[in-house]
């Protein structure tokens, strides 16, 4: 048809040529005729117009039709002749159309219009009839019947309208191309966006250069196929466009001949989609194929009715069950009896109302254990089929069971960790409450500890690294000085300057060693008179440096001055404690005494009365004269040496050997040791170690330890009363000197007291002896202490530092 | 000065002197050694009773206060050992106690030191003198129970009749035997005791009975001394 439709334009269109020429040649005769001679000319043309297809007509000024003729009135029904007479304004009073025209006629307008008039469609040429004078005298007109030309071309123009929008809104891509050449006449919309390519870019091109066909021989095979074969299937193609896509297409293909050139009109149809789909389609049939036989999980097909129609073969696995024994049979027969009733019950209600049919069921195994399976079918279809898959559920339901016993576990767990945590909270609150008093009391601390600061009796300072004082608590040891005034000031302004070269290096080791520094130093008061602090000096540490010092200071001037009495008052009391000790030997010295004494008168008295017998002056007698003499001096050096014990020196440091102490002990004590029938052995060290210290007053300490040894012997009867005075170096640098004796002893509770003044054993004496003792061997930095002896007696310990080994 | 023991001699009276001074020592042996006596030092009384020979006559002269062994206990030593060597004794000055004790151990005499040279002499020369006749008394002692030793068990029995002032008569009812018999055990008895009378008999036995109730009879007044 759409081959047909533009032949029969071409028909038309050629006919209209036709008439139209004929109307030209049919004017021109009749302007020949007018020019050759009206009459034969008129007679012509009555000819003319009573054999052409036309109706002439004219009419006088007031449109009263003077003339009607032409083969065209036929269709009109009207004879020629026939309206002559008539008003052309009354006849077509009802065609508006025509009466405009006519009237622009008479007013001198050539007007030429169409009108349709009883259902034929008329050209009608009308223009005004002059006379000579060139005034209006009526109309004349020439109405061509076009009917055939107009319907043709109505139909031809809605052809057009239609084929475009086709054309335009194809969702498929059209392209017009020459047969011959392949170049593209005219594409639509839809191939455009294929190609992705604009309308202009593809125009005038080939197939094969816009990318069509990949070459010659693919577009023949294409165009033999549609030649020869029409209405085939479309030929499948895979397009690449313009921006590297692939589109798969299915192309129709057609030729027909326009204008007489033969053209290929090609329909192509975009299948990208539907190839993908079917593709998917394709695969997911197979996958679904393997699935339904690989699956772990049993599928079967069964009727409404639960005949099992089919089944894979992870179900027989499964199931433990032979194909043929399973087709046919009602599927729930399988399982375990205690739920077969159950589970058709649940089946029939599943399958009449189609819904969707799931459920849970044992299967017994040839073990005699017992598998879960869960069930699960869609609503059944039309078809009847109905597909089941069963699932084992046993680990699942095994699991499950675990996971709620592990559940509970964890429950219980909660419920302890709750408990613990609320404890825990309970805890915290009461630490927090506990935190929130420790710092109110903090704050309190805090107040207490400026108030402690400010009201100390000390003085508090903080002296930085020049040695300045950046803060000071008070200043009531000068009363006369404001704080404004020591604050900034250097801390040897306050001192006696012999005490700030010791002082500065105090202050350094604080400073650069970090150390913490004691030290007693004087400075005057507002009088001059001598102040006596004692200081304690302690680093500030700041980032891990010492940034000032504190120092805190106490005025010790008047235990200092306590301190001096004191000393004085001790010494004095040594001393008296050596008289005593002295008195206490009176009679041993007297003894002592009366012992070179009676040897003197011995001595003398031999040799008078030998003299008196006129016996000669021998050499035994000179030799006993002698002896005498030297008895004399032995007595004098006894109290020489009882004398120089009593004296009272000043402390006199000095160093001694052990030796030369245990010698003066020895001596000293000999008297009262021999009176008290006491053997006194004295050990002497190799080597003698050396001691720094006041020689007298060791010796009255170890002497005060001898007597008292021959004291407590006293008591002992039948054994050898025994004092061993030795001595020790038990580490370096520390001296120790032991009197023992194999008295009774320290009674134990006395161990601690015995150094106490009044504590004695003895039956006489004040019990000063050994307070004393402890004072001066305290006073040299010793220890003094007695402890059981190894068999029996007691061992006093005198332990001096600053022992020196020759 | 430790002297070598000179020989034994019974009739040369001895002074030991026990001191552990040294200088004592030696200025009482050069003192007494000057009136011709005999003198050997101890400086302790252990050295002393190691060497003392109780055959050996003399005194001791004794410090009291001496490391050890002191004065008293050595006393008491040679009491134990029942020497009755007349015994000295120094002691220290204003030592009453010590001195009392002494005595009490039985010292002869006492003296405070200083001791008075003369005075020292003269104790030492009465103490000798004593220990002489003591020891003579001793050796009569010794003869006579050397004699009772030889009667039999029945002339004791006897004796001891005849001791109570029984009569031969009266013995011989209280022993069983006749009269004869006991007149023939007191002439052997008699003889044997070397006795000239009864009361002499009485007498001999009496001594050897008691020691002491016939000490008292022969005073020591005045000790001799040997120019």
């Amino acid at each position: 048809m759409a081959a047909t439709l533009p032949t029969s334009k071409e028909m038309l269109a050629s006919e209209l040529e036709a008439a139209n020429q004929r109307i030209a040649a049919l004017e021109a005769q009749l302007a020949r005729q007018a020019i050759a001679s009206a009459q034969p000319a008129a007679e012509l043309l009555e000819t003319a117009v009573a054999h052409s297809p036309i109706v002439l007509w004219s009419t006088d000024r007031e449109g009263r039709f003077t003339l009607s003729e032409g083969r065209g009135l036929e269709p009109l029904g009207l004879q020629p002749g026939q309206v002559v007479g008539l008003s052309a304004f009354e006849l077509y009073a009802e065609n508006p159309d025509v009466i405009a025209s006519l009237q622009r006629a008479l007013n001198g307008e050539e007007v030429v219009t169409h009108t349709v008039v009883t259902g034929r469609v008329f050209e009608s040429w009308t223009a005004p009839l002059r006379d000579l004078a060139g005034s209006i005298i009526g109309l004349i007109g020439v109405a061509t019947d076009v009917t055939a030309r107009a319907n043709a071309e109505a139909a031809e123009r809605q052809f057009r309208v239609r084929f475009q929008r086709v054309f335009e809104r194809s969702s498929a891509g059209i392209m017009l191309t020459d047969f011959e050449t392949g170049r593209l006449i005219d594409v639509n919309p839809a191939f455009c966006q294929l190609l992705e390519q604009n309308r202009d870019e593809l125009l005038g091109k080939t197939t094969i250069e816009i990318g069509f066909w990949a070459n010659l021989e693919e577009r023949q095979a294409v165009l033999s196929t549609v030649t020869k074969v029409r209405n085939g299937s479309p030929i499948r193609h895979r397009l690449r466009t313009k921006n590297g896509r692939t589109r798969f297409v299915e192309c129709r293909g057609d030729t027909l001949e326009i204008d007489g050139r033969q053209c290929m009109l090609t329909v192509v149809h975009d299948a990208t989609a539907t190839h993908r789909y079917s593709q998917m389609l394709h695969r997911s049939q197979r996958r679904l194929r393997a699935l339904t036989r690989y699956a772990p999980v049993g599928i079967f097909r069964c009727t409404i009715l639960g005949w099992i129609v089919d089944t894979n073969r992870q179900l027989l696995r499964l199931w433990n069950v032979e194909r043929p024994v399973l087709i046919a049979e009602e599927w729930w027969h399988f399982i375990k009896t205690e739920d077969q009733t159950r589970v058709a019950e649940q089946w029939q209600f599943a399958m009449s109302n189609r819904t969707a049919f799931a459920t849970e069921f044992r299967i017994e195994t040839v073990t005699g254990d017992e598998r879960w399976f869960f069930a699960q079918a869609d609503p059944p279809q039309k078809s009847g089929g109905v597909v089941v898959t069963a699932t084992d559920i046993s680990a699942q339901k095994r699991s499950e069971k675990a996971l709620h016993q592990l559940n509970e576990e964890l429950e219980v767990r909660v419920a302890q960790r709750t408990a613990v945590l609320v404890n825990f909270n309970q805890m915290l609150e009461e630490q927090i409450y506990e935190r929130r008093r420790a710092a109110d009391q903090l704050a309190v601390s805090n107040e207490k500890w400026r108030s402690l600061v400010e009201n100390a009796p000390d003085l508090i300072l903080l002296v930085d690294r020049e040695y300045k004082i950046t803060f000071i608590n008070h200043t009531s040891i000068r009363p006369e000085l404001k704080v404004s005034d020591v604050v900034g000031a250097s801390v040897f302004e306050f001192l006696f300057p012999e005490y700030r070269d010791k002082v500065r290096a105090d202050l350094d080791r604080v400073f650069n060693n970090g150390e913490s520094v004691s030290h007693e130093v004087a400075g005057p008061n507002h009088a001059g008179e001598r102040l006596w602090f004692q200081s304690h000096i302690a680093p500030v540490w700041h980032n891990g440096k010492v940034v000032s010092t504190t120092i805190v200071c106490r005025d010790v001037t008047q235990q200092r001055q306590a301190a001096d009495e004191l000393k004085q008052k001790q010494d004095l009391l040594t001393h008296v404690g050596r008289v005593s000790m002295v008195g206490e030997m009176t009679a041993a010295i007297a003894h002592e005494l009366f012992q070179p004494l009676s040897a003197i008168a011995n001595y003398v008295r031999g040799c008078m009365i030998r003299l008196q017998r006129n016996e000669p002056a021998t050499e035994d007698v000179l030799s006993s004269l002698q002896e005498a003499v030297d008895e004399a001096h032995r007595a004098s050096e006894i109290v020489r040496r009882m004398r120089q014990f009593l004296q009272r020196n000043e402390l006199k440091q000095e160093v001694v050997s052990v030796h030369e102490l245990f010698h003066d002990v020895q001596r000293l004590s000999e008297p009262a040791v021999r009176r008290g029938e006491a053997l006194c052995q004295v050990e002497f060290p190799e080597p003698a170690v050396s001691v720094s210290v006041d020689r007298i007053q060791i010796v009255q300490v170890l002497l005060n330890l001898v007597l008292n040894a021959v004291e407590s012997l006293q008591g002992t009867t039948g054994q050898t009363r025994e004092i061993r005075v030795s001595s020790a170096c038990p580490t370096p640098g520390v001296l120790e000197m032991m009197v023992a004796d194999n008295g009774p002893g320290i009674p134990s509770h006395l161990h601690d007291q015995i150094f106490e003044a009044f504590v004695t054993t003895k039956t006489e004496g004040l019990g000063l002896g050994l307070s004393i003792s402890r004072s001066i061997v305290e006073g040299h930095g010793g220890k003094m202490s007695v402890a059981p002896a190894s068999e029996r007696g007691a061992v006093f310990v005198v332990r001096l530092p600053a022992c020196i080994v020759p | 000065m430790k002297l070598a023991p000179p020989p034994v001699a019974t009739e040369t009276a001895t002074v030991f002197i026990v001191d552990d001074d040294p200088a004592v020592r030696k200025s009482l042996r050069w003192l007494i050694e000057s009136v011709g006596l005999r003198v050997r030092t101890f400086a302790s009384g252990s050295e002393f009773l190691d060497e003392y020979d109780p055959q050996q006559p003399g005194c001791l002269v004794l410090d009291v206060r001496m490391p050890g062994m002191s004065g008293l206990d050595l006393q008491e030593r040679l009491r134990e050992h029942g020497r009755h060597v007349p015994i000295i004794v120094m002691t220290a000055f204003g030592d009453v106690p010590m001195a009392v004790r002494a005595m009490k151990f039985g010292a002869v005499h006492f003296f405070e030191k200083p001791v008075k040279d003369q005075e020292l002499l003269d104790h030492i020369q009465s103490a000798i003198g004593e220990d002489l006749k003591r020891r003579e008394r001793e050796k009569q002692f010794q003869a006579i129970r050397d004699r009772y030793e030889k009667l039999t068990k029945r002339e004791c029995e006897v004796l001891a009749q005849v001791v109570g002032g029984f009569s031969s008569k009266e013995i011989g009812g209280k022993l069983g035997v006749s009269f004869k018999t006991v007149e023939a055990h007191r002439a052997k008895i008699m003889k044997k005791m070397e006795a000239d009378s009864v009361p002499h008999l009485i007498r001999l036995f009496l001594t050897i009975s008691n020691p002491d109730t016939i000490e008292e009879e022969p005073a020591v007044d005045e000790p001799t001394v040997p120019e």
